[in-house]
């Protein structure tokens, strides 16, 4: 008997995830053939072998991760007699691959599965629909998810929980062991973004427009606003700066929707997402849905809630999802302006550089005002530079009114 | 003002649309089995005869193919028949009527004529009147092509639906279950959505439980005390199961990723069975657990309280699907 | 019998018409077997005199219910054979935009409101239509026509009593052809004198040659006076044959090829031309160029049918409900 490792196509390949085997239990293996097909971070490739031999089992589940070394597949020498356990092929992902049992009861309203009774093919691993399709979006391999449905079934929650549990634990590397690598699920999360934006410059023709615009009197209107409020219910400037975007976005729907199927559908309603980077690294863009609805210290309350969420790994994955447009706000530590990526299948995204001091000329005198840089990165396919424009001079409109921002819009009936 | 000031009864809400379609619109007039004199199986058209008098509140005798082919056959000459058949159980009677001519006139017509036709049906089990007189056929009808087909649940709808059927220039089916005629309801000022959409009558995150017509209270009643224990159940009330607003009900399962579907009518077959194989062709990467179903008992509808309560939906029933579905156990 | 008078260029009118139906269907049988035509293909030789005879008898505001076997009826209408072959073809040139076939002919603007292909079907239609006439304080008659194997079905019986019980301006014509598909009267009635049951419902119920194009037309005549003046709906049984099978398909092991030629001596077309040939009112000469105008004009109709477009499989989901506002 011998066992063939995982095996490591590359010095910065760590892990492989199973994705078909080309051979079963009893083939007989000939020199290069291919025996199975890995995914990688690089993408699929082919495991052919040159080994002979018969194959004995399958160690690896389709779906499954093994890190490079751990052993995948069990060759025996032809002359060998076959394992014990034959029905060990594939290494089962819970405990029931037994045959299919009898029908369901016939009055089971819930069609919970009967225990034991699922047929599935070796090696599947049960998963809901939702979290299957969930777990793609992310990058994320379901073998490296626990599940607790039924049979094992890995459910939404499983994901969530998942995320959040990764989170907690690079937060923890951080403060422990700084220098440390990342671990799976930051590599998971590292990996989906890493995809995601690849797609989108793959994909979206952007352009970038960025307007100075003067905070003056959002910041008069910010300081008399929380000169009323206690210490931990002050507004911070993001809030009105979103209420405006996202006041501003309704009225532009070429900028505010979704490209699918090479057709674009455009938006009233804003669910504005705003990307909020984690401390142990990475990025989550919570969706605050309607935002045009809201008023600057309803904005706040939703910032609060979402980053809380966020940082703490509790974001519903309902929360993350249907986004018309994206705010990227670097903040007080940032840089002076941000040309964002556009994240897919949005086309716009607006990128909020660092509040500064900054010369400001008003009404003929060279003065010093707070000034802020106000990027928009947009899809050309949908919109052209002119509306772009258009959007960044009724936004620095907006905002040099902040009164109004403080007012709830009613919606329309 | 879209705040609701009238209190009315079903039954009453859908005599005031018959007498607002009555005065509106002089082609319109009420045919079916003791409309008139009578005053209608179920009361609904009480009064009537009197006030708009016999050329337009016209008592048939018992021939359900006979009238209700007659109001086909009215509606191509040009008027806009309402016929009532006393119950959906008589509806068979006219099936071929339905099926045969007013579904397909204008089609095989090539598009030369329309069958502005409103037929009106009481429909449902509840009140013991046996194997008979309880079907839950509206699924059956919501098969045919070339109808619509509506249940108001709420007495706003049955307020207002009667006169978007009317409006339509389409055959259009309305099944009023006979357990709704005596609930009363504020009403709005005027419809609460275009007939053929679904309507959110209780928003949720748990699970979206779909129905219509008379199981519409039963779901709500149990979305009450599943939200006591923590389940959000959303709550939408289909109102037309032809044409069926697809994307109303992808958008509830977007939400909720779970899907509980309540029909009054057996499993095989029906209008859940219909609603679950959307799901799992449309919605199939949304779902989070499997999907459920509370319907009647494979069997015909008994006449003991006790056994005819044991095949309907029940509320608990409905509570003890969602409680399964949630725990996903 | 009241006679009407007709002068020798309306008896040569009404075999045109019925020459015209002949063949046409001759022509229909050819195109099946060619598999031009498909579907159901219900053919009307032998039973012309009923179709020229009662439509002679109405007026444009009249409006029309027929059977699966209503080329004739359509062509007596005056609807354009253009169009009817163009239907049989599938094309959307038809009359019914292909949709409809042999068994479904319509044309609104000849208030033919269509071949019904549920025997007794149309009958609750005619109820309607006549009965929104009447509330609309309109007097045309509607006409309906049916075969013997419709009067055993509930919805004869639903509609005539609504007819009477409404009195209602209709035109009850049942084409009498001694079969239903393959059951013969005897197999299907307990009662085979349809006008006694029919007068049963309170209703005037005649019967006439069918075979004979001017009793029909002359019955036909009577009764819509008769209605149009408020008489209530009359029921008119035509006694007739069809001289070929059921449909295309049909080894006809019903009957006796005897009876069949009995019957084809009493043709409505060969009844007519002898008795206005030995009457001199027309010429072989003339008979001939008859045949030959028929022949041109279904030519014509061929032609135009082969040549008409088939609607694009785009278009599959239309006419199932009103796409753009209606009137």
């Amino acid at each position: 008997m011998k066992t063939i490792p995982m095996p490591s196509f590359g010095a910065d390949m760590a892990e492989g995830t199973l994705i078909e085997w080309q051979v079963k239990p009893g083939d007989r293996l000939s020199r290069g053939q291919v025996v199975a097909v890995i995914e990688t971070n690089k993408g699929a490739i082919e495991l052919d072998l040159f080994e002979e031999g018969i194959v004995d089992a399958c160690l690896l589940g389709l779906g499954q991760t093994a890190r490079v070394g751990t052993p995948i597949l069990r060759l025996r020498d032809p002359a060998e007699a076959a394992s014990a356990t034959p029905q060990d092929a594939s290494v089962p992902v819970s405990p029931q691959t037994a045959p299919a049992g009898e029908a369901l009861p016939a009055h089971a309203e819930a069609a919970a599965p009967a225990p034991g009774a699922p047929l599935r093919h070796a090696g599947f691993l049960p998963a809901s629909p939702a979290a299957r399709a969930w777990a793609t979006t992310l990058g994320l391999p379901l073998a490296s998810i626990h599940g607790s449905g039924p049979d094992g079934a890995i459910l939404l929650r499983d994901i969530e929980a998942s995320q959040a549990e990764a989170r907690a634990k690079s937060a923890e590397r951080l403060v422990t062991a700084p220098a440390s690598g990342g671990g799976l699920d930051m590599a998971a999360m590292r990996a989906a973004i890493s995809a995601t934006v690849s797609r989108a410059k793959k994909e979206i023709p952007h352009y970038y427009l960025s307007l100075d615009v003067c905070l003056g009197a959002v910041q008069d209107q910010l300081t008399a606003g929380n000169a009323q409020r206690a210490v931990e219910d002050r507004l911070l400037l993001a809030a009105p700066l979103l209420c405006a975007i996202a006041r501003t976005l309704s009225r532009h729907p070429e900028l505010n929707g979704s490209w699918r199927d090479d057709q674009y559908q455009g938006c009233q309603e804003v669910n504005l997402a705003n990307a909020i980077s984690l401390r142990g690294g990475g990025l989550l863009m919570p969706v605050i849905p309607q935002a045009q609805q809201l008023d600057a210290p309803g904005m706040m309350a939703w910032l609060n809630r979402l980053v809380d969420k966020a940082r703490h790994g509790n974001l519903r994955h309902s929360e993350l999802n249907g986004a018309t447009c994206t705010v990227s706000n670097l903040g007080e530590r940032g840089a002076d302006r941000l040309l964002a990526v556009i994240y897919p299948p949005q086309v716009a995204i607006l990128g909020l550089g660092r509040p500064r001091q900054a010369p400001w000329v008003l009404n003929g005198q060279l003065t010093v005002a707070p000034v802020i840089t106000i990027s928009l990165s947009a899809d050309h396919r949908v919109s052209d530079g002119h509306q772009g424009a258009l959007f960044l001079h009724e936004l620095d409109k907006l905002l040099q009114q902040p009164e109004v921002l403080w007012t709830p819009l009613t919606p329309s009936p | 003002m879209s705040e609701a000031k009238t209190e009315l009864t079903y039954r009453e809400a859908i005599k005031a649309a018959l007498r607002e379609a009555l005065q509106q619109d002089p082609r319109v007039f009420l045919m079916g089995e003791d409309v008139g004199h009578y005053g209608g199986c179920y009361a609904v058209s009480k009064g009537l005869l009197e006030e708009f008098g016999p050329e337009r509140i016209l008592d048939t005798p018992l021939s359900e193919s006979g009238f209700v082919g007659a109001g086909i056959g009215a509606a191509l000459g040009g008027m806009r028949p309402i016929v009532e058949v006393m119950t959906v159980n008589f509806s068979l009677l006219a099936l071929d009527q339905i099926v045969n001519n007013a579904a397909t006139l204008r089609h095989m017509s090539g598009g030369q004529v329309s069958v502005p036709l409103v037929i009106r049906m009481a429909c449902g089990a509840g009140r013991q009147l046996a194997a008979q007189h309880s079907h839950s056929f509206e699924g059956w009808y919501a098969h045919i092509p070339g109808i619509k087909v509506l249940c108001p649940a709420t007495v706003t709808d049955a307020r207002y639906m009667l006169g978007q059927a009317l409006a339509d220039p389409d055959p259009v089916i309305l099944f009023e279950h006979v357990m709704l005629y005596n609930r009363q309801e504020s009403v709005a000022d005027g419809p609460a959505a275009p007939m053929t959409q679904a309507l959110v009558r209780r928003p949720g995150l748990t699970l979206s439980l779909f129905t219509w017509g008379g199981n519409l209270p039963k779901a709500l009643a149990a979305a009450e005390r599943l939200a006591e224990e923590g389940i959000e159940v959303e709550v939408v009330d289909l109102r037309c199961l032809r044409p069926l607003d697809k994307p109303s009900l992808l958008a509830s399962l977007a939400k909720t990723h779970k899907a509980l579907i309540v029909d009054e009518a057996w499993k095989q077959g029906g209008m859940s069975a219909e609603i679950a194989a959307f799901v799992a062709e449309e919605g199939f990467w949304l779902l989070d657990a499997p999907l459920a179903r509370v319907c009647s008992a494979e069997v015909p509808i008994p006449y003991p309280a006790h056994l005819e309560q044991a095949a309907l939906p029940s509320v608990e029933r409905i509570l003890a699907a969602a409680r399964s579905l949630v725990a996903n156990r | 019998m009241n006679k009407p008078h007709l002068n020798p260029s309306q008896l040569q009118q009404l075999l045109y018409q019925m020459l015209r139906i002949r063949r046409f269907e001759e022509r229909c049988a050819e195109l099946y077997q060619q598999e031009k035509i498909r579907g159901f293909l219900h053919l009307y030789n032998g039973e012309e005199a009923v179709a020229v005879g009662v439509i002679q008898a109405l007026t444009p505001a009249d409006a029309l219910l027929s059977t699966y076997r209503e080329h004739g009826h359509a062509l007596a209408r005056g609807v354009s054979m253009n169009a009817i072959m163009a239907e049989l073809f599938g094309k959307q040139s038809g009359c019914s935009g292909g949709r409809g076939g042999s068994m479904h002919l319509f044309d609104v603007a000849h208030r033919f409101y269509g071949g019904n292909a549920i025997v007794a079907g149309g009958l609750p239609l005619a109820v309607g239509l006549a009965l929104a006439d009447k509330m609309q304080g309109r007097r045309p008659v509607t006409a309906c026509f049916f075969g013997d194997g419709a009067t055993s079905e509930g919805e004869f019986h639903e509609s005539l009593n609504l007819a009477a019980l409404w009195q209602l301006p209709i035109l009850f014509v049942c084409e009498n052809n001694r079969y239903a598909m393959g059951t013969a009267l005897e197999y299907e009635m307990g009662n085979p004198q349809l006008t006694q049951r029919v007068a049963a419902y309170g209703m005037d119920a005649q019967s006439v040659d069918g075979m004979n194009v001017v009793a029909v037309l002359s019955a036909a005549q009577l009764a819509c006076e008769a209605i149009r003046t408020g008489g209530g709906p009359v029921f008119i049984e035509c006694q007739t044959y069809r001289f070929r099978g059921h449909s295309m398909f049909d080894a006809q092991l019903y009957r006796e090829p005897a009876e069949i030629a009995q019957w084809k001596t009493r043709c409505p077309i060969d009844q007519l031309s002898q008795w206005l040939r030995a009457n001199d009112q027309l010429e072989e000469a003339q008979l001939t160029a008859l045949e030959q105008q028929v022949e041109a004009e279904i030519d014509v109709a061929v032609a135009f049918a082969e040549a008409a477009p088939l609607e694009p499989t785009e278009a599959l989901l239309h006419h199932l409900v009103t796409e753009a506002p209606h009137e």
